[in-house]
């Protein structure tokens, strides 16, 4: 019999089992002994507890997989172990099966952690979960649960995994803390909209608290989610006593919490650690004839990210739309030269203004957008924790980089015509996001607002036939310019407010558009937003550095009591008085290069423009900024200053060039640069060093090309080759690390003999340097300049 | 039976400035800016640091002058053996400022690496404040008993092999209790994590 939870709901609460851990222990498994293994060696013990359960009342019973993963084990032994469980759990289920009795195949944490900020890979992760589903379902499993899941990426990465491998129902289950978050950020309506927008079965919380913590939890998850919910505590919180754990909850008071519980709106209930047949049967016995609170669509329009949510209200929602390379020509020469090093400046900078999500446009001719929307995804999301808009035209690029996201992403775009609903939507629909629909379809964009409505229509009853919902269609009416029409704008107020009030839709603009070649733009632009938002406009993509358009933002909110306290407003507006009035007082009596010497970072640059007014660019470089940064590598060098003194300067230098480059003309700017490529070597996490020479070897003029931290070997030789590079600086911090950076160096020697190399890091000596083959040692970030100067020379 | 593990929390941590004005390699000569810049990174890393940790009570055995033996795991460790000469018992600790403080890290890297420098180094004597927190409170179970702790010991010290992290992360649960994860090299997520061995005497 299949699991059909909407079925099975009708007559009442489902009860998953308890804990397995304590039922083991005291069967004699030894500290430190990975349960798994008695499914092989005492599968009669397995079968004895699971039996207790189902006698209990559970209906659902976890096989004993939890930590069985290829990652773990190899292939064979993990088929093994996980066939034997299943076996296990089919054994007692005979015994007992009513019609009601399941098979859940349980999936936890594969015990690493995915990238960034760990070392495994997200498609590796997706391979190992899916050989455990794969197996499950090959050996009966009823159903999936994914649980005890700590972190947000790894819980999607399994989600993927169990959808690509099998049609079983997945219910997913997440640690929660006493504050509502998981240990590495998310909170509960980001993990909603993550788990959502995958499609799961039901969704909810086990582990880590007692009944009575998830309680004061469990309002926020039935708030949000539109699935079924599952509570599963431990037995309390624990305690030791007499050396052993015990947990504060009786079995008494667990059946009694957890009948309230359902009364709250859970709608799956169960046990976690210290949890014994006995809580079951205690809260079996006091749930028993209780209905459910039905589970209703919550309608709301979401996107997240790894830490938060973004609901879609009446608070207008803000898209930075500075990552896109139209128009802006800088951003252009970045993307072309693989410096995501501007992106993510761009990305955080938005994030410090004020967007609450970030668009993503890498679209140029000749690149490979696929590969570097992914990077450019996977670089921000290291970075900001804003969720992310992609915005690409290409449903490869799309689906790419909505698979490795992590969190449910905003997308950009699909259109009316049906071409674009073809692609985009079964997209949309596996990986689970919101989608901008762009009222366009194959005979243009409509002259009337009507016109307009009626493709948003058609958009919303096509996603519908795909099982998307309207909740996750955002609208664009589109904004044209009013200089090529004057009723333009007329047009698209119009529509925002048609397609708000009667289609029940959210609606998104990219608001400067309007204003395409007049003057003034920003003015035009931000009375634009202004009228629709009185129109209902429920997302802007924008300029967050504009003044204007910030100012209308904070100002309409504050008008229309969305902005409790004013705080909010006064935060905005009162430190730009202050900023103003420091202006006028501030004109720092500092020469630039004693500006550059101390490190002032927030005056170097003014000084730089003013010194512009009497002195030309390159007097400003070669004696000014160049002997000042001279001065403190020398200092550095002779340990009269430090490291972060260095660093200082080096910013303030910065600041100083941003200032002189945007004075000259456009052909000095250009010139060729010396190239070096950077990496911190396969296997380590830590570059803050390798920053710290990035940014001194770009201060001295050298053109850095950073590949980031674990670097895979292969990858290094490949963008040498591919930028036939003179010199490749590679970083390790730990013995453990040397190894890669030797493999990597041997390479190089192998496919680019004429490539130097130089390293540095923590645990290298010019010896250990040289016994690895590499060219040149520095042992701090100003030798390493000076080694580069040296070799440019 | 197995040996139980104990979770433990702090409020905002109380970072040092002199300690952090060490791990960001300044000795002596303060300037103003200097002073500043290590201000604002230990300000950031008050507001974002979780400073937890988790501690459990195990047996040892001092077997000869280079072995000792950690929950009948025997390791070859000259420091260890020492260091804990007379023990039967230790506390196996781990503690962590989170992931919010490696992001930081990372997000203020993009466009300020003397800040991010700041902050790393307020993040170091963050896990470092943490982890004398915890050891008093250890400190405190022991006095209970009459009994006096060890100075605290991490692997990768001395000849206290890194290996010992995957014993450590299994006899502590680690990714469940603190979400600590070891990678492929026995590096620590978050970075700013501290494990260590206390001996009970």
């Amino acid at each position: 019999m299949s699991f059909n939870i909407k079925e099975l709901l009708k007559s009442g609460p489902l009860f998953f089992d308890g804990g397995m851990g304590t039922m083991l222990q005291s069967r004699g498994l030894k500290p430190g002994e990975a349960s798994e293994h008695w499914n092989l060696t005492h599968p009669e013990e397995i079968i004895a507890i699971h039996k207790s359960y189902y006698k209990a009342g559970s209906n659902i019973v976890t096989s004993n997989t939890f930590g069985v993963n290829p990652l773990k084990y190899d292939k064979e032994t993990a088929a093994k172990m996980i066939e034997g469980a299943l076996n296990c759990v089919k054994a007692a289920r005979d015994s007992f099966d009513d019609g009601r009795r399941f098979v859940a195949l349980d999936i936890g944490p594969c015990g690493r952690l995915l990238k960034p900020y760990g070392d495994l890979d997200f498609e590796d992760a997706v391979e190992a979960f899916g050989f455990v589903v794969r197996e499950g379902a090959k050996n009966g499993a009823d159903l999936i649960i994914i649980e005890t899941m700590n972190d947000a990426y790894e819980t999607k990465a399994a989600v993927i995994a169990a959808k690509e491998n099998c049609n079983l129902p997945i219910i997913a289950s997440n640690v929660y803390d006493e504050s509502a978050r998981l240990l590495t950020g998310a909170d509960i309506p980001a993990m909603i909209a993550l788990l959502e927008g995958l499609g799961v079965t039901a969704l909810g919380m086990n582990c880590s608290l007692g009944p009575v913590q998830m309680r004061s939890l469990l309002p926020e998850l039935v708030k949000h989610s539109s699935v079924p919910v599952l509570a599963m505590p431990n037995a309390g919180m624990p305690k030791v006593v007499g050396g052993k754990t015990t947990y504060d909850i009786t079995a008494e008071q667990f059946g009694d919490i957890m009948a309230e519980m359902v009364e709250m709106g859970a709608q799956l209930i169960g046990g976690c650690c210290g949890t014994t047949p006995e809580y079951i049967a205690n809260a079996v016995e006091k749930i028993s004839g209780k209905a459910i609170v039905p589970v209703t669509d919550k309608n709301e329009t979401v996107v997240s990210s790894y830490t938060h949510a973004v609901c879609f209200n009446e608070v207008p929602v803000l898209v930075g739309e500075r990552i896109n390379p139209t128009g802006k020509p800088k951003l252009k020469a970045a993307l072309t030269s693989g410096d995501i090093g501007y992106i993510l400046r761009e990305g955080v900078s938005q994030q410090e203004q004020g967007a609450d999500i970030l668009d993503v446009n890498v679209g140029l001719p000749g690149l490979n957008e696929a590969e570097l929307l992914c990077t450019a995804v996977r670089e921000l999301q290291a970075v900001t924790d804003l969720p992310l808009q992609l915005d690409t035209s290409d449903p490869a690029a799309m689906e790419q980089a909505m698979r490795i996201y992590n969190g449910k992403p905003l997308v950009n775009s699909v259109t009316g015509k049906a071409e674009s609903m073809a692609a985009v939507f079964p997209i949309v629909k596996k990986y689970g996001g919101a989608v901008i629909a762009l009222t366009i379809n194959e005979a243009g964009i409509p002259e009337t607002a009507e016109g307009r409505f009626e493709i948003a229509e058609n958009i919303v009853k096509e996603a519908a036939k795909y099982g998307i919902s309207k909740k996750d269609i955002i609208v664009d009416p589109l904004a044209l310019t009013v200089s090529s029409d004057p009723n333009n704008a007329l047009i698209t107020l119009e529509s925002i407010r048609l397609i708000t009030e009667k289609l029940g839709v959210k609606t998104s603009l990219g608001v400067s558009n309007v204003s395409f070649g007049l003057p003034g733009r920003d003015k035009l632009n931000s009375a634009f937003f202004l009228a629709a938002l009185e129109k209902g406009l429920g997302c802007a993509i924008l300029n967050p550095y504009s003044e204007e358009m910030m100012s209308v933002y904070h100002c309409w909110k504050a008008l229309h009591a969305l902005d409790t306290g004013f705080g909010e407003y006064i935060a905005y507006a009162a430190p730009n008085d202050a900023k103003k009035a420091a202006s006028v007082s501030d004109s720092s009596s500092e020469s630039l290069q004693s500006s550059i010497i101390k490190g002032l970072r927030d005056t170097s640059g003014s000084t730089a423009k003013k010194l512009l007014e009497t002195v030309t660019p390159m007097e400003i470089i070669n004696e000014h900024i160049i002997p000042a940064l001279n001065i403190v590598g020398k200092g550095f060098e002779d340990k009269t200053i430090y490291l972060p003194q260095l660093l200082m300067s080096a910013e303030a230098a910065q600041a100083a060039f941003d200032e002189v480059r945007a004075a000259m003309p456009a052909s000095d700017n250009d010139g060729p640069k010396n190239e070096i490529i950077i990496a911190t070597v396969k296997g380590d996490i830590h570059d803050i060093g390798k920053n710290i020479v990035k940014a001194l070897l770009e201060n001295f003029g050298f053109a850095v090309i950073d590949m980031g931290k674990d670097v895979e070997p292969q990858t290094i030789c490949d963008e040498a080759i591919k930028h036939n590079s003179p010199l490749v600086g590679l970083s390790a911090l730990m013995t453990t690390t040397v190894p890669a950076m030797e493999e990597t160096i041997k390479l190089l020697k192998k496919h680019c003999p004429d490539t130097k190399t130089i390293v540095g890091g923590a645990v290298l000596t010019p010896e250990y340097a040289s016994r690895i083959g590499a060219d040149f040692y520095a042992a701090d970030a100003m030798e390493a300049v000076r080694c580069a100067q040296e070799m440019f020379k | 039976m197995i040996y139980p593990i104990t979770k433990w929390q702090a409020d905002a941590p109380v970072i040092d400035k002199k300690e952090t004005l060490r791990y960001m390699g300044v000795r002596a000569k303060m300037t103003p800016e200097l002073e500043a810049l290590a201000d604002k990174g230990i300000q950031k890393v008050q507001e974002l640091a979780i400073c937890r940790g988790c501690y459990t009570r195990i047996p040892i055995e001092i077997i000869d002058d280079t072995h000792i033996s950690i929950v009948k795991e025997v390791i070859e460790c000259r420091h260890l053996c020492r260091h804990m000469q007379g023990c039967t018992e230790a506390f196996l600790m781990a503690a962590t400022v989170g992931y919010n403080v490696d992001r930081l890290i990372r997000a203020t890297a993009t466009y300020s690496p003397a800040d991010s420098l700041a902050i790393d180094a307020a993040g170091s004597a963050a896990v470092e404040w943490v982890c004398d927190e915890l050891n008093k409170h250890i400190a405190a179970i022991a006095e209970e008993e009459g009994k006096t702790l060890c100075r605290r010991f991490s692997p990768g010290y001395g000849d206290f092999p890194l290996e010992y992290q995957q014993s450590m992360s299994i006899l502590l649960n680690m990714p469940i209790t603190l979400g600590i994860i070891l990678s492929n090299n026995l590096m620590m997520s978050p970075t700013k994590s501290v494990t260590a061995i206390i001996g009970i005497k």
